[in-house]
């Protein structure tokens, strides 16, 4: 359990009571990754582009988005963020309270990542340890130490 | 036997729903080999079934002649079992 914390770091954790759309909150979830210049702005358009094209299928659990997209370009170095809020988010038909934004630099360098994420979201106890945004809490839980 | 997870882009979703398959089929005690991909090569490669999201499952299945099968959440591994457990017995028959 170590590349998805070294992916995942504090400041790239958020929670807000809500926002206004599902794009707002893949926006707001990715913003961080812009900040710390890890992907352009062209990234965020792109994975909302993803979910107008090909459907809420990013929502991998009960609440739990994962946006991405393939990041030809727009991504430099390989990120994850986070943005949980308390009021659920319409998806396209399906509620989200959890977005964890994915920046992949190519086809298989995030696969160790996503293997302990789901590993992690396996058990219904640790989603609703993400579900709370407590970032203490989930950096303890992506560590390993809970 | 060859599974193929699909999503739009062959990165993210696809290899969840990759793991979940494999954990599915194991649990299951049926040995397999569950590759992901992207949309488009999906449909040019040999497979016994396509594990996919509704969305992209009409696509898909238009152009191939092995079952497909739509997910709605890639990581419910209740959901995938039933869809597995469909899968296997279709297959016997």
């Amino acid at each position: 359990m170590k590349i998805l914390s070294g992916l995942l770091t504090k400041d790239r954790i958020q929670k807000l009571t809500t926002v206004a759309c599902w794009r707002t909150g893949i926006r707001v979830a990715a913003q961080p990754l812009v900040d710390d210049d890890s992907i352009t702005e062209d990234y965020i358009v792109e994975m909302i582009a993803a979910v107008d094209k090909f459907g809420p299928y990013i929502v991998l659990i009960d609440n739990f988005a994962l946006p991405h997209a393939q990041g030809t370009g727009s991504v430099k170095r390989m990120a994850m963020s986070l943005l949980v809020t308390e009021e659920k988010i319409d998806m396209r038909g399906v509620p989200v309270t959890m977005f964890m934004v994915l920046a992949p630099t190519d086809k298989e360098s995030h696969v160790q990542a996503l293997k302990e994420l789901s590993d992690i979201l396996e058990e219904e106890k640790n989603l609703a340890i993400v579900a709370t945004g407590d970032s203490d809490k989930i950096l303890d839980l992506i560590k390993g130490k809970e | 036997m060859k599974i193929l997870a699909v999503c739009g882009f062959g990165v993210g979703s696809s290899m969840i729903l990759k793991m979940s398959l494999e954990t599915v089929f194991k649990n299951q005690g049926v040995a397999v080999e569950v590759d992901n991909t992207d949309v488009t090569t999906a449909k040019s490669v040999n497979c016994d079934a396509i594990f996919t999201s509704a969305e992209l499952k009409d696509e898909i299945q238009s152009s191939v002649s092995v079952p497909v099968y739509a997910v709605k959440k890639y990581m419910d591994k209740t959901e995938i079992n039933t869809l597995v457990t469909q899968f296997l017995s279709e297959r016997r028959k």
